[in-house]
């Protein structure tokens, strides 16, 4: 029995990639947490992972410190950290479509097809649904009633935030694809960073020297 | 040699500008051409479109006067008739049938607006007291004629880049003892940066005036700036030009003055998607680096989107444009999918269409 080929494949087809399997490839995640900022809002299993990581991603840290100048010098007060600012420049990948290639065709009437029906495109239409979200608990009415958080995973690092800005551009000078930036403001973060290492010491190193089988001279 | 109708100089002559602007028009000499490709504009049509004013909410009929219902409505010449009848009833306009009809309201209504015909009919004191007010009225009608009989404009070359920014209402710099602390408020307007380029100034000569023994044109032709009031891509430009000045608004245009009567909207079509706005500001820029064309740039604030895609679960290949018959079988359903075998994968992430925004 064969299996079935993937036609298009996607940069993290399978979950056990998205871990640190050794290839070097590192997950955007992102996932909708409810008000209590700690219980996932989708689906079991489901999570926005972005198809093309971003071009570049840029965390900007600032203290929040005032100084006021006296006769006798500065004073300073030291009010914290400011809220840390992420933002990021990415792309929706290729407009790619079976049997047409890159399109850029958008008159599905006349066409029996456009665009949208392409992996690209369709990221683009997660990252905009994730956009207008924001981790929001609306009403019928479409008012924000109460605010969960957005869940931002890459790295080593897990950024709890949310959407500021959404900027997605349709360029001649990127054909066949969207360039999107996003601007997220954290209000938590979250590092895992790895243990130091048990180094050995000389006297474990005289110890655990193997027998090479040198005979006396 | 066939005219095109969208290349037609005056096609929106008589749409209302404001105040601030006069136009009139000249007699076409040459004949303009459209040096960009039809092929192109086919599959990706960037549309501009003005939409009457709304009278609420409340005030939707059964057919259907809601902006949206009335541009979706250009699917058929019969479902346009009856979707811009709607708007004239809520207006206290009669209904209109065929292009003739509608020629015959819009001239009846200017001959009120701008010639005053309607007090010939006056026979009593309190009918002249509200004869401003009919004026007003007729003003109001005659300009909500003009937009549902106007065409829609399409760009004969699309913008080079569109860009759309979304933006949060929201505050995180309120500091407390525990943290800063997060208000939101949702979104604010998105806004549409559009730019671009004209075509190149092209224009021909009408074979009417065309003598072969003479070796000179009787008006400048081919690629040149001298060619840029008789060339499609100059028209076609001043036609955005022109929809941007009227942005959807009904003027006042009996006294001319700057209190706008009512306000309708914008829309652009573009990628199944349907923007609707107001312009906020437009550019263009003429430069010696690009003597037989010009670059426009614009600003577009959106009320609302309307996504009119349709969602598609499957992918099928193009279909020619050539065969109707294949075109109406749009992979709207499940049952054309990757080789045929009537059970397509899902290519979408459908779960997170599913989030509420």
């Amino acid at each position: 029995m064969s299996l079935p080929v993937s036609v298009f494949s996607e940069t993290f087809p399978a979950r056990e990639e998205e871990g640190s399997s050794g290839a070097g490839k590192r997950p955007f995640i992102f996932d909708v947490l409810g008000p209590d900022q700690e219980t996932s809002l989708l689906p079991e299993g489901v999570r926005l992972v972005l198809k093309v990581n971003p071009k570049s991603v840029g965390i900007k840290y600032a203290k929040q410190i005032e100084r006021i100048q006296t006769e006798d010098g500065f004073v300073e007060q030291h009010w914290g950290d400011q809220p840390t600012n992420i933002s990021m420049e990415a792309s929706t990948g290729g407009f790619m479509r079976l049997y047409t290639g890159l399109t850029s065709t958008t008159n599905a009437d006349r066409y029996g097809g456009s665009r949208r029906e392409t992996l690209g495109y369709d990221s683009y239409l997660d990252m905009l649904a994730l956009f207008h979200n924001n981790a929001s608990i609306y009403d019928l009415n479409g008012k924000v009633v109460m605010s969960g958080i957005l869940k931002l995973t890459f790295d080593q690092g897990v950024y709890l935030g949310w959407f500021e800005g959404f900027n997605p551009t349709e360029s001649a000078d990127n054909p066949f694809q969207f360039t999107m930036s996003t601007s997220f403001i954290i209000k938590r973060e979250v590092q895992r960073w790895r243990t130091a290492i048990q180094y050995p010491t000389v006297s474990d190193t005289i110890l655990n020297q193997p027998d090479l089988g040198q005979s006396p001279v | 040699m066939t005219i095109r109708p969208d290349l037609i100089a005056n096609r929106y002559d008589g749409l209302p500008v404001g105040p601030s602007l006069y136009y009139s028009f000249e007699t076409q000499q040459g004949i303009p051409v459209d040096g960009s490709r039809p092929e192109l504009r086919e599959k990706s049509p960037f549309t501009i479109t003005l939409l009457p004013p709304e009278l609420g909410a409340g005030a939707v009929s059964q057919e259907g006067s809601n902006i949206d219902i009335y541009s979706r409505a250009r699917e058929s010449l019969v479902a346009q008739e009856r979707a811009a009848n709607a708007v004239r009833n809520l207006f206290g306009a009669s209904s209109v049938s065929g292009s003739e009809g509608a020629s015959l309201r819009l001239a009846g209504l200017q001959q009120i607006v701008s010639a005053g015909q309607e007090i010939q009919r006056a026979t009593a004191n309190t009918e002249r007291a509200v004869l401003v007010d009919q004026y007003t009225a007729a003003d109001i009608l005659y300009q909500v004629e003009l937009m549902l009989q106007v065409p829609p404009l399409t760009l004969l070359i699309n913008p080079s880049e569109l860009s759309i920014s979304y933006t949060s209402i929201q505050k995180f710099s309120d500091a407390s003892r525990e943290g800063f602390i997060f208000d939101r408020w949702g979104e604010a307007q998105p806004s549409m940066s559009i730019s671009g380029s004209t075509g190149g100034y092209i224009a021909g000569l009408n074979p009417l005036q065309a003598n072969p023994l003479l070796a000179e044109t009787s008006t400048p032709t081919g690629l040149q700036f001298a060619s840029r009031p008789n060339s499609a891509a100059w028209q076609n430009f001043m036609s955005l030009y022109h929809f941007y000045r009227n942005n959807g608004y009904i003027y006042d245009t009996v006294r001319g003055s700057r209190a706008n009567l009512m306000v309708g909207a914008v829309a652009i079509d573009y990628d199944g998607w349907r923007w609707v706005g107001h312009f906020e500001d437009f550019d263009f820029t003429e430069s010696e680096d690009q003597q037989h064309r010009m670059e426009y740039s614009m600003t577009f604030t959106i009320d609302r989107i309307y996504d009119n895609s349709g969602q598609s679960l499957s992918v099928v290949p193009y279909q020619g444009s050539s065969s109707p018959s294949t075109v109406a079988a749009r992979p709207s359903s499940l049952g054309g999918g990757l080789g045929g075998n009537g059970s397509p994968p899902l290519l979408g992430q459908v779960p997170l269409d599913l989030i509420p925004g």
